[in-house]
């Protein structure tokens, strides 16, 4: 009986250090000298480099990341999660957050989007009208992203421009849906599918085999827009992250990665 | 709502833990006759899979059978044959993740079964697949049993490693686990909680049923040693 007792004090001793460990962390996040960044995952190699270039300019300011598709980021600020600057990939997922508390607003970079083809695929597509009579054929195996990725959502204006409606995509089995863009790319470079629709920026970045690009007036204009909220976090400190994204050194970077920035 | 994820969460399931049961219990069978260094290996060996996260199961099933690994890329050549972007990668992926399982429980039932039993058999000149199943097997019954319970559940809910080897396929590869996910992710709420409700219920029946299947058989024994 004593023994069962003392497990029990001792368990709930543990749980409770181990909930006030993480409530300390808490005041951390609210650090002056934090900046916490929600971006689409197809910023993440410039990105990376401009935070590295901007150290040299604000050295004790450390930027945190988190990548991801711009829906999930889109869900994850709706329910709460802590964060200063978002960059989406696309209109949609910044419209849809209703106005909470924006400060800022601006269209950042403009990207393509492009259908790859994988190395060992021994077949001839080489335009998206091609795909799309492969699609009929149920010919072909195809990574796109879901609706709720920005990449997926292009992709699937582009293949309703071409008259290939949703369902027919469905019921023709030849696509795999991917939940960021980066695992479209992922799963296009491991050869798992034949061909996939991606960024141009991701297709350059990962040395992939481009065959054709979508028009604008198959997708529309593939827009990053750039927010910052109104958050307690050192707002100056955001702010002057948020006006850097828009400098020389920081468009040069883009530029480098395929990006086109908007004048 | 389209069915094709039920039906095939169920085909993969009852594949897999029939590939399983026969693997797990015939590598349990040799294992616990080998001495007794080797049979720590082994057991860590075929235990991994429990242990380590489905992702990381998943990570290593695409570098061993991917299109661009060695065994992937010959099959790919020779066969036109895809390991990965199909129903049956899913198979292999839950087989491997639930392998342990299996194992380790025919590992426990064979461990504390009585020697003497097979050994009576032999004085009698029976073959040893007539010991196996016709006496060590029914006498492990129960260990078996849940064995299979737990490698079918487990198989029903297989999720990371999974959507890494089969994709999101709908009406091709789609599980109930990666279909409530992509639905969560793409708003879909109403429609991945039916999935969600679906899943609970399927489980209680499974459970039910082979909770009945085990408790007739508890008393088939009582009443065999009753009257014996």
């Amino acid at each position: 009986m004593k023994k069962t007792i003392s497990m029990i004090i001792f368990s709930v001793l543990l749980i409770f250090s181990a909930i006030g460990c993480s409530l300390n962390n808490i005041p951390a996040d609210e650090n002056d000298n934090e900046i916490i960044v929600f971006a689409a995952s197809s910023l993440l190699e410039p990105l990376n480099d401009i935070s590295l270039k901007y150290k040299e300019k604000a050295p004790n300011v450390s930027i945190v990341y988190n990548f991801d598709s711009s829906g999930t980021l889109k869900t994850q600020i709706e329910s709460g999660a802590q964060c200063d600057l978002f960059l989406s990939a696309n209109k949609k997922s910044v419209d849809d957050l209703d106005n909470l508390s924006i400060k800022y607003r601006k269209d950042l970079l403009k990207n393509e989007v492009v259908l790859v083809v994988s190395d060992s695929y021994d077949g001839v597509i080489s335009s998206f009208d091609d795909l799309v009579d492969a699609i009929a054929k149920h010919d072909i195996l195809l990574a796109i992203g879901n609706s709720e990725v920005p990449v997926g959502d292009y992709t699937l204006l582009i293949l309703e421009s071409l008259g290939v409606t949703y369902q027919e995509l469905i019921d023709s089995q030849c696509v795999t849906f991917c939940s960021s863009a980066k695992e479209v790319v992922t799963q296009i470079k491991e050869d798992a599918v034949d061909c996939a629709i991606v960024y141009m920026t991701d297709a350059q970045t990962s040395d992939l085999d481009i065959v054709d690009i979508a028009s604008s007036s198959m997708c529309g204009e593939v827009l990053y827009p750039c927010v910052l909220f109104d958050t307690l976090n050192g707002f100056h400190q955001v702010k002057d992250f948020y006006d850097f994204l828009s400098s020389d050194v920081a468009y040069q970077i883009f530029e480098k990665y395929g990006f086109t920035p908007v004048a | 709502m389209d069915l094709y994820p039920l039906f095939n969460s169920l085909r993969i399931a009852l594949i897999s833990t029939s590939i399983v049961f026969f693997a797990g219990v015939f590598v349990a069978y040799y294992t616990s006759m080998v001495p007794a260094f080797l049979k720590g290996v082994l057991d860590t060996v075929f235990t991994l899979p429990l242990v380590l996260p489905p992702t990381v199961v998943g990570f290593m099933l695409l570098k061993i059978f991917g299109p661009k690994s060695y065994i992937g890329a010959l099959f790919l050549d020779l066969f036109d044959f895809r390991f990965t972007m199909n129903w049956w990668s899913a198979v292999i992926a839950t087989s491997v993740v639930i392998f342990p399982l299996m194992y380790r429980t025919a590992r426990g039932a064979f461990q504390t079964f009585d020697r003497n039993l097979s050994d009576v058999g032999r004085t009698l000149g029976l073959s040893n697949s007539y010991i196996f199943w016709k006496i060590i097997m029914p006498n492990c019954n129960q260990g078996i049993i849940a064995g299979v319970v737990l490698s079918f559940a487990r198989a029903l809910g297989e999720y990371g490693a999974t959507s890494m080897v089969a994709g999101y396929t709908p009406g091709k590869t789609a599980t109930i686990s990666t279909t409530v996910y992509q639905l969560w992710s793409t708003n879909n709420d109403v429609l991945a909680f039916k999935w969600v409700v679906l899943n609970i219920l399927i489980s209680i029946i499974v459970l039910y049923v082979i909770s009945y299947i085990e408790n007739s058989n508890h008393l088939k024994e009582a009443k065999h040693v009753s009257n014996s």
